[in-house]
C-alpha cells in the first residue's frame, strides 16, 4: 500500500496561530503488509482553556493504539493525568484556576486504514468527521451526514472524567473496505459542515475543490474565500473557525 | 434582527448592569424573626414599624453582580489571558434626596470607570473571598468545592430611586458604543432592582435604551427584579401573569423578548422558554444568560 497523506490548517481569522486548537497525529506510513494506518483529527473547545494540549493528547493516543472505540474507559484515565500534569506547571491567575477545575474538552475523529485487509474502520466522539471518498463521489459521510447536523453544542471528551458520563455511550463507529485510489479526508467541524452542504448543492463538487489544494497557501486561500461567501440564504459558506484537513490517498 | 454577530476581539460586545442601590434594597429578601418596633421611624423618607433579620435586596444585588461577572470572566478566559470578548460596566443608581446619584458602581482599582475590557476586570477586582459552592461528584452526590469569588461591587443602599436617570445613563454610554461598533453584536444592558423608580415612570427610557442598535439587532434591555414578597423564583418569563406586584409587571414589560438563537440554547438546556420568553428574572439572577452566550464552541456536557 502506498499512502499520501497531506495535513492542511488554519487558525480561526483574527486569532494568531499560537491561538488554534484543532490538532492532527498520524502513526507511521506502514511499511509491513499486516500493519495499520492511523489519522486523527480533533478539535478542542474555544470556550473550555487548555484545550489544545488536550485536543493533541487525544489524536496522539488514537494514532499510537492507545485509546479506541472501545478502551475508552481505560484509556482516557492515564490522558487526564498527564493533562492535569501539563495545566498545574505554574501558578494561575483565579480565573484560570476555575476555569480548569471544568477541565478542557474535544471533538476527536479516528481512522485505522489496513494494508494488507483492505479494510478500514473508524471511530468519532463530538463533530470531527470523516468522509471516504472515490473518484470524488462521497461513499461515506461520519459521524454527520447533513450540514444541519452541526452546531456550536456537541457532546465532547473531557479531561475531567465526571464530565464523561454518557460521552462513552456516545462513541460512532463505523467500517468499510477500500480500494486503490480511494481518499479519506477528516475534517474538524466548520470545513465539514461546508463540505456536506457544498456537496448538497446542484453540481457541488466539494471533493474535487479539496482535490486542487496544493500546498498550505492554497488551502488558506480557499478557506478565506469560503469564510467570506454566502449561500443563497445569506449564511456564510464556512464558519469562521479553526480549520484543520487530512487528506490520505492510497494506491 | 438576526442576533447572529460573531462576538470576537475586534468585534467585542458590551454588558451594561444598571444597579439599584436605593433605601428599598436595604429591605430583607426574606424576613425571619420580624418584631414590632415600639415606635415607627423614619429613614430616607420611608417609614418602618417592623424589624426584621436576613439577607437584604442589596446583599442579593451585590452577590448577583459580582457572579454574573465572575461568569461571564471564566467565559472569556483562556489558558493565556482573558479574551477581550465584552467590555463591562456597573452603574449604580440612588442618592439622597436632594440629589440622584447615577455613576459607576465598581470599587477597588476600577471606582469610576464606566466601561472596561473583561481583561481588566478580571485582573482588578476589589479583593477575592472563597465560597463554598456544592458541586456533582460524579458519583450521583455533592461535594462542597471552595471556589474564588471576587468581590468588584458591595452592597449599598441609601436614598431615592432614579431609574429614569440610570436607563438615561444607559442609553447615552451605549449610544457612544453601537456609533463605534455598528455591526457588532448587540449591547445587552441588564438592570436589576426592586422596581420602585422615584423619578417617574422609566417605560420611556427604557424604549430610548432597546431603540438603539446595530445592524445586528437593537440593544437588549434585560431585568432582574428582587422582591420581598414570597414566590418562585422565574427566569425568562414569558407573561406577566403570576407576578406577585406591579413593580415586577412594570419591570417584565420594559424587558426585550430574548432572541431566537437564547431561547434555542436555553431549550437544549432543558429551560422551559417560549417565543414570549423576556429577559426577565423575579427573584433570580440570570447567570444561566451566561451559558447562551455564543462566543465559540461549548460543549454540552461542560456545566
Amino acid at each position: 500500500m502506498r499512502v499520501d497523506v497531506q495535513a492542511y490548517w488554519l487558525p480561526k481569522a483574527g486569532n494568531a496561530l499560537e491561538e488554534y486548537e484543532d490538532a492532527f497525529w498520524q502513526s507511521r506510513i506502514p511499511t509491513g503488509d499486516a500493519d495499520f494506518l492511523r489519522l486523527a483529527v480533533a478539535d478542542g473547545a474555544t470556550e473550555t482553556s487548555f484545550s489544545r494540549s488536550w485536543a493533541l493528547l487525544l489524536a496522539k493516543a488514537y494514532c499510537r493504539g492507545r485509546l479506541a472505540a472501545d478502551n475508552l474507559q481505560s484509556g482516557l484515565p492515564k490522558l487526564q493525568r498527564i493533562w492535569k500534569r501539563h495545566v498545574g506547571k505554574k501558578p494561575l491567575p483565579w480565573y484560570a484556576e476555575q476555569k480548569l477545575e471544568s477541565g478542557a474538552f474535544a471533538a476527536i475523529a479516528g481512522i485505522k486504514i489496513g494494508s494488507q485487509v483492505k479494510e478500514w474502520s473508524a471511530f468519532a466522539v463530538g463533530d470531527c468527521c470523516v468522509f471516504h471518498t472515490r473518484e470524488e463521489v462521497i461513499l461515506t459521510s461520519f459521524p454527520m451526514d447533513h450540514a444541519e447536523q452541526f452546531n456550536n453544542r456537541p457532546l465532547l471528551l473531557s479531561s475531567v472524567a465526571s464530565n464523561n458520563l454518557g460521552v462513552v455511550e456516545s462513541v460512532k463507529c463505523i467500517s468499510g473496505t477500500w480500494v486503490s485510489g480511494d481518499t479519506f479526508y477528516l475534517m474538524s467541524d466548520a470545513l465539514a459542515a461546508w463540505f456536506l452542504r457544498y456537496a448538497s448543492l446542484p453540481g457541488g463538487d466539494a471533493a474535487y475543490c479539496l482535490r486542487t489544494l496544493t500546498n498550505q497557501r492554497s488551502f488558506a486561500d480557499f478557506v478565506e474565500l469560503q469564510r467570506n461567501d454566502v449561500f443563497k440564504d445569506g449564511e456564510p459558506m464556512m464558519r469562521n473557525d479553526d480549520v484543520t484537513l487530512l487528506a490520505c490517498t492510497i494506491t | 434582527m438576526s442576533y447572529n454577530a460573531e462576538i470576537s476581539r475586534a468585534n467585542p460586545s458590551v454588558f451594561l448592569f444598571l444597579i439599584d442601590q436605593s433605601g428599598s434594597m436595604q429591605d430583607v429578601l426574606d424576613p425571619s424573626n420580624v418584631q414590632s418596633l415600639d415606635k415607627p421611624i423614619s429613614v430616607d423618607g420611608r417609614t418602618y414599624t417592623h424589624s426584621a433579620s436576613g439577607r437584604t435586596k442589596a446583599q442579593g444585588v451585590a452577590d448577583a453582580i459580582n457572579r454574573l461577572l465572575r461568569e461571564l470572566t471564566i467565559k472569556c478566559a483562556k489558558s493565556e489571558g482573558v479574551r477581550d470578548y465584552y467590555h463591562l460596566g456597573v452603574i449604580g443608581y440612588g442618592g439622597d434626596n436632594s440629589a440622584n446619584r447615577v455613576s459607576s458602581a465598581f470599587v477597588g482599582p476600577l471606582a469610576g470607570r464606566e466601561l472596561a475590557p473583561i481583561s481588566e476586570i478580571a485582573n482588578n477586582p476589589a479583593r477575592i473571598e472563597e465560597r463554598g459552592k456544592k458541586v456533582d461528584d460524579g458519583a450521583g452526590g455533592l461535594v462542597e468545592q471552595k471556589v474564588k469569588f471576587p468581590i468588584w461591587f458591595e452592597a449599598i443602599a441609601g436614598g431615592g430611586t432614579p431609574m429614569c436617570a440610570a436607563l438615561n445613563k444607559a442609553q447615552s454610554i451605549l449610544g457612544g458604543w453601537v456609533a463605534q461598533y455598528p455591526t457588532g453584536f448587540p449591547p445587552i444592558c441588564i438592570n436589576i432592582s426592586d422596581g420602585e423608580s422615584t423619578d417617574g415612570d422609566p417605560t420611556q427610557a427604557a424604549e430610548g435604551v432597546k431603540a438603539l442598535g446595530t445592524t445586528d439587532g437593537n440593544v437588549l434591555l434585560f431585568n432582574i427584579h428582587l422582591s420581598s414578597k414570597t414566590g418562585t423564583p422565574v427566569e425568562f418569563a414569558d407573561s406577566e401573569s403570576g407576578l406577585p406586584d406591579q413593580f415586577a409587571k412594570l419591570l417584565f414589560n420594559m424587558s426585550s423578548l430574548m432572541p431566537a438563537h437564547m431561547q434555542a440554547i436555553a431549550r437544549q438546556e432543558g429551560m422551559r422558554v417560549t417565543e414570549m420568553s423576556r429577559g426577565f428574572a423575579f427573584n433570580a439572577d440570570l447567570v444561566s444568560l451566561i451559558r447562551f452566550l455564543d462566543i465559540g464552541t461549548r460543549p454540552s456536557n461542560l456545566r
